[in-house]
């Protein structure tokens, strides 16, 4: 199991590269020039292609990648524009605030970890138990409900559902603050359901479609031959099966919620890492841009990684494929050895 | 004894709660946050709102638009010419740290201001030097320009790093509107001894989150980033004048219109910023309070890259003609003419998608920033339109486009860049439509680009990218505050404009003559010159929107759209 982990984790490394080297390089061929935005308009040419000098813009492509991942020392007195590279965790100041970027990211992040984790915990707390009844009450009123609501849940865009409940609980019923602030939880409460609401529909179905294949098999009928009471064959056989493949589906949906965040957090004015990632993009902040990317992908990864190791815990296929991989290598090297 | 001690634990926590509860809080809803709490170092609006509250200056712009003494006793005493300033200031003026204000200080942030790296701001103090301070309580400067021939070869204004190396190479100049930019914000005096500890120990670089003390009515007190800044009020504020009843200013950051103006309808905020014309009428019927900048507040022009071959003036060669000498009969002129008697601007004023009347056909160019409003129209192109329907002559405009040669009768000829998913796509999208139905061709392609693209254009003029720009200009009717301005930087009309000699002539004369009616008959007769030509299509005068709750009064808006809170009274 060990092995299977930090195997896990020496994949990560590829893949972050990779996402680093993506995120660079679009960020790189995005028109704009930071170096403009960053002096006066009244700036020369010659100020322009001093600051750019300074920024280490004027280098070939693949040098200010190597100095996005090992650091970059500015020919400047201004020490603001040097920074020690993606592997120290600094990708160097805002061009707009001038603040390090990886401090504004782990400021705000315990925020948008807030929103996401209640919106995670409502989808599950609504999709688990509404995917079983929608299963076993197959083409019933409850199931046609469910999946009703769960079309629904998916087709809405983000943003339209929450620009929709400001409009009828804030501004109409003037129940919920339409402006969302971490410290009060009332005003979480119209962001939390519009993150939710398309994982809700996600897992609902899934939870459905699993539970659906799951109730046919033959161990479910034997159970329910030897007379166990239906509760106890859906609790105790069906649903720890079922869940599996739902487990997976909701780690892979930890990205998607940090995603949901960027749009929820801008209408809801929240201050989390998705309006950072706005602002960034909008003032083209490259190391914003790039250091909010790489954060996400990072968290992205490790949530997957983490998702990946529960269920080789809970599905006992996947622990056992693994052992039986350490026993055959085991006993071929005793065999060698002989 | 038990009684008694509980009782006054009691007590007192109760005093605390009313007096918490009794705290008057003015929230302020802003798009972004401001960038940093140095006054000189940023410009945008949400950064003016806040920077303005928390700094002083010696003058301020008073509501109609009047400079009146801010930290200084009286207007400054203007001597040789109007080369020569003399300003005292107020004794006894305390930063929010309780140090004393002094000379030093203004000298400081002159200094800062002037010559800082990433100072935004150096526009204010280009033309002073000789800069000294004469006795504690009044400082003494002079303004002129580099004279070439006092100074070294190796020797530039650029390379001037301080007022005393200026005084070497400059000579007397009078720069007319000096006074006016004092009240900017760039003109801001902050503490001396306070920058240079933060500068010594490295907290320089954390935004003035430590160090943003001013002398002004309000003090920082905290920063959320993304979220939120709030201001306390100076109790011990050296103006006893002003009115305001606010405890505390809230700066909330509400990226999202949409959001501004559903926390505005639902109360959560007193005051919003940028509404847009649709928006105030919903503001309107839901009981708020339109506010509006004095004047008209800018701009909406089509803008004409005149590097282009199409619209442009080129040499035989294709290269851009750049001699300053209009040829007016050229194919690029005349198809600028055509476009310009295409466009009914009366479209765009009266959409309620883009102005809903909140607006004004305007028949002078946005040349006429810098250079004031013509009242006399003879000899220019004003004699031809009225404030209805602008230029618009479609029998004209169908003349000159078929004596045009084919190649520019071509659809699509003309690339045509607006800022991505803002008013300025949707009013280039009337253009396009306009012209197509007037010259029978659809003539214009749009593309949407961001904001940084958007300046990176503006400012490269590269003629395979774009012909034509839909963009903004900040101006006002008070002109004289903005002319001198505009006048001194002609570097930041290079982009689209162009200028006849016999124009540039009349500029440099506004420039060198202080304010009043001779400065403004030149800079007039210096439009008169522009308007021969096209440089750009006027398109609408806009005015700045912004929204109070009704319970808000003594809020105006500058002429930059900023708010003006010393006198916000809350009730």
């Amino acid at each position: 199991m060990v092995k299977y982990i930090l195997r896990r984790l020496l994949m990560i490394i590829p893949v972050l590269l990779g996402v680093t080297f993506i995120v660079f390089s679009l960020t790189y061929i995005a028109p704009g020039d930071p170096a403009r935005m960053i002096l006066p308009q009244d700036a020369t040419e010659a100020d322009i292609a001093q600051m750019r000098h300074f920024m280490g813009l004027d280098e070939p492509f693949i040098k200010q990648y190597f100095h996005f991942l090992f650091g970059f020392k500015s020919p400047s007195d201004d020490s603001s524009f040097s920074y020690k590279g993606l592997l120290a965790l600094d990708l160097g100041r805002s061009y707009v605030s001038n603040r390090p970027v990886f401090r504004t990211i782990l400021e705000r992040f315990p925020n948008t970890a807030l929103l996401s984790l209640f919106a995670l915990l409502l989808s599950v707390l609504l999709s688990i138990p509404a995917g079983i009844i929608s299963a076993t009450h197959q083409y019933s009123v409850p199931d046609m409900i469910v999946s009703i609501l769960s079309l629904l849940g998916l087709s809405m865009p983000a943003f339209w559902l929450g620009m929709i409940l400001i409009w009828i609980f804030s501004v109409q019923l003037k129940i919920f603050p339409s402006l969302a602030n971490p410290n009060n939880l009332k005003s979480l409460v119209l962001p939390v359901i519009t993150l939710a609401t398309m994982n809700t529909a996600v897992q609902a179905r899934m939870t459905r479609s699993s539970m659906l294949e799951i109730i046919r098999q033959d161990y479910i009928r034997t159970a329910r031959a030897k007379g166990l009471e239906e509760k106890k064959v859906i609790r105790r056989h069906a649903l720890n099966n079922a869940l599996i493949p739902v487990v997976t589906v909701i780690g892979l949906q930890v990205g998607q919620l940090l995603v949901g965040a960027v749009l929820t957090e801008t209408v809801f004015s929240y201050p989390g890492i998705g309006t950072i990632m706005v602002d960034a993009i909008q003032r083209k902040d490259t190391p914003q841009i790039l250091a909010s990317v790489v954060f996400v992908a990072i968290v992205f990864a490790l949530v997957n990684l983490v998702v990946d190791i529960v269920y080789a815990f809970i599905d006992p296929r996947i622990r056992a494929q693994y052992e039986g991989i350490a026993k055959i290598k085991i006993n071929n090297s005793l065999g060698k050895s002989k | 004894m038990f009684l008694k001690k509980w009782g006054a634990v009691v007590t007192l926590l109760m005093i605390s709660v009313t007096a918490l509860a009794a705290q008057n809080i003015l929230v302020v809803g802003q798009a972004t946050d401001p960038i940093i709490l140095d006054p000189p170092m940023y410009s945008d609006t949400p950064t003016h709102n806040v920077n303005l509250l928390v700094y002083d200056r010696l003058y301020n712009l008073s509501s109609d638009g009047k400079v009146v003494p801010g930290l200084a006793v009286d207007l400054p005493k203007i001597e040789e010419n109007g080369t020569k300033y003399t300003i005292k200031i107020k004794n006894g003026v305390r930063f929010h740290n309780g140090q004393a204000l002094t000379i030093d200080d203004v000298i400081y942030s002159f200094q800062r201001g002037a010559f800082n790296d990433k100072s935004q701001m150096k526009s204010i103090f280009a033309m002073m030097y000789d800069v000294k301070k004469v006795d504690t309580v009044t400082i003494q400067f002079r303004t002129g320009f580099f004279d070439k021939s006092k100074a070294p070869a190796d020797i530039n204004d650029g390379s001037l790093k301080s007022f005393e190396d200026r005084a070497k190479y400059y000579k007397p100049a009078a720069f007319g509107s000096q006074l006016n930019q004092l009240t900017w914000l760039g003109a801001s005096i902050v503490s001396k001894a306070t920058l240079e500890k933060a500068q010594q120990d490295g907290s320089i670089k954390d935004y003035g989150v430590t160090w943003a003390i001013g002398s002004g009515p309000f003090k920082f007190d905290s920063w959320k980033q993304g979220d939120s800044i709030t201001l306390v009020r100076n109790k011990d504020y050296h103006d006893s004048m002003i009115k305001t009843n606010v405890d505390k200013i809230v700066f909330k950051t509400i990226r999202d219109p949409s959001a501004l103006k559903s926390a505005f309808l639902n109360k959560e905020v007193d005051l919003i910023m940028n509404v847009a014309p649709l928006d105030a009428r919903e503001i309107e019927s839901a009981g708020g309070k339109i506010l509006l900048t004095n004047g008209y507040f800018g701009y909406h022009y089509l803008g004409f890259n005149m590097k282009s071959p199409r619209v442009g003036q080129t040499n035989a060669d294709g290269s851009p003609d750049l001699d300053g000498e209009y040829d007016l009969n050229s194919p690029g002129a005349r198809l600028r003419l055509a476009i310009l008697y295409s466009i009914n601007p009366a479209d765009i004023v009266n959409s309620p998608d883009i102005m809903d009347r909140r607006g004004k056909v305007t028949l002078q160019y946005v040349e006429s920033l810098p250079f004031g409003h013509i009242d006399d129209p003879k000899g220019t192109r004003i004699e031809e339109g009225n404030t209805k329907t602008g230029y618009y002559n479609t029998a004209k405009a169908r003349e000159i486009f078929a004596s045009l040669p084919d190649s520019l009768k071509k659809p699509g000829i003309l690339k045509c860049t607006a800022l991505s998913g803002s008013v300025y796509v949707k009013e280039a999208l009337v253009v396009k439509d306009q012209v197509k139905r007037v010259l029978g061709v659809d003539l214009i392609n749009i593309e949407q680009v961001a904001l940084t693209e958007l300046a990176t254009r503006r400012s490269k003029t590269d003629p395979d990218v774009w012909d034509l720009i839909v963009n903004w200009t900040q101006t006002d009717d008070s002109y004289y505050i903005f002319v001198a301005f505009d006048g001194f930087n002609t570097s930041l009309l290079h982009d689209t404009k162009f200028y006849s000699k016999d124009a540039q002539t009349w500029i440099e004369k506004g420039n060198s003559l202080p304010n009043g009616p001779e400065r403004n008959v030149a800079y007039q007769n210096a439009q008169k010159a522009i308007l021969k030509a096209l440089p750009r299509v006027p398109l609408v005068a806009i005015m700045g929107i912004s929204a109070s709750q009704q319970n808000i009064s003594g809020v105006f808006l500058s002429p930059s759209g900023s708010f003006q809170l010393d006198d916000v009274v809350k009730k």
